[in-house]
């Protein structure tokens, strides 16, 4: 199996002033079988350095609107960069892996369909509730590698992710995974199909 | 008859070197302008870079506006992206015979795929991002 599309992770939240990380941002991976390695993840437009400006704006985002006007998050749009490297990742960090095949080039294509759509339609960023982790969830279903009948039935806001330093298999809070993004702010744009709409499960290729 | 092949042979030759020396001189303009347009992005990239800390629509923008490069001289375009100030790395994938080319301040990072063997950028524009999410 050359193929593996997995995910990587990084401290998204911690308390300011205190440290602790309360999340993790996941990172969708891609290693095809160039060898080349292929990532996306969903990222604020907007970011804010010092820590009381993001607990400020964290506030105000979360509990000062109730996401009804998508125009007004202060760290504006939920984008989606991509990026293609031939650094020949090793896996020795934290991952937890979505799908090893000999081809997976449809399923990425499909979530690079995704990722096109989110930046043409337009989301606001909201900090927990509407994140990089609702676009990992998203890009994954439209991949088909979440919902009924896959490896991953149903969108958890926690990830079983292996540890190789220790060998040890942790849960990572992973908030906004579980929550589909909602509320475009482009409507005009047509949308080939919706954002949540289900890929066929993956067929083994031999 | 003879004078008439003559004739046409050296007019056939005639009109192929002419062809030839308009393709190369085509393939030159277009590298020239292709790198021209390089240059000006790798200038407008490393002001943006030098200023823009905290805000990514630019990059898109600016991506968006000059994306994608096409008929580039590799060595060329790699040479100018050599002298951005904020050039970090420059890789290159044999295989597929493309480079990837990187360019970061503290706060952004942005990347720039050219395949040397078919002389054009990866299309896609949104590939800038955070240094640390």
């Amino acid at each position: 199996l050359s193929e593996k599309i997995f995910l990587t992770y990084s401290n998204a939240t911690a308390l300011p002033y205190q440290g602790s990380v309360l999340g993790y941002h996941v990172v969708l991976n891609y290693i095809d079988s160039n060898g080349k390695h292929h990532t996306l993840q969903g990222v604020p437009e907007q970011k804010f350095e010092h820590n009381i400006d993001k607990l400020r704006v964290y506030l105000a985002e979360e509990y000062g609107s109730d996401g009804t006007n998508n125009t007004d998050s202060p760290f504006k749009r939920l984008r989606s960069p991509e990026e293609s490297r031939d650094d020949n990742v090793s896996l020795d960090r934290p991952y937890t892996i979505v799908a090893e095949d000999d081809d997976l080039s449809s399923r990425w294509a499909l979530m690079k369909d995704f990722a096109d759509e989110v930046n043409s339609i337009g989301y606001e960023y909201r900090p927990t509730s509407q994140n990089s982790n609702s676009f990992a969830g998203g890009a994954l279903q439209r991949g088909g590698f979440l919902g009924p009948g896959n490896a991953f039935p149903e969108r958890f806001d926690h990830q079983l992710v292996f540890d190789p330093a220790s060998g040890e298999t942790h849960s990572y809070r992973v908030p906004g995974f579980d929550m589909p993004l909602s509320n475009p702010i482009n409507t005009a744009t047509p949308m080939p199909f919706p954002l949540s709409a289900l890929a066929p499960p993956l067929v083994p290729a031999n | 008859m003879l004078k008439r092949r003559w004739l046409a042979g050296r007019l056939t030759a005639f009109g192929s070197l002419f062809l030839c020396l308009a393709l190369v001189s085509s393939a030159r303009a277009d590298s020239a302008s292709c790198l021209a347009k390089v240059s000006s992005y790798v200038a407008e990239l490393d002001e943006l870079l030098s200023k823009e800390r905290n805000l990514l629509t630019p990059y898109f923008d600016l991506n968006e506006r000059y994306f994608p490069f096409r008929d580039c001289e590799a060595d060329a375009l790699l040479e100018i992206a050599r002298s951005s100030r904020f050039i970090r790395s420059i890789s290159h994938n044999v295989r597929l015979n493309e480079y990837f080319i990187h360019f970061s301040s503290d706060s952004v990072k942005v990347g720039l795929y050219y395949y040397a063997s078919e002389r054009k950028s990866e299309p896609g524009f949104n590939t800038a991002t955070w240094v640390h999410k």
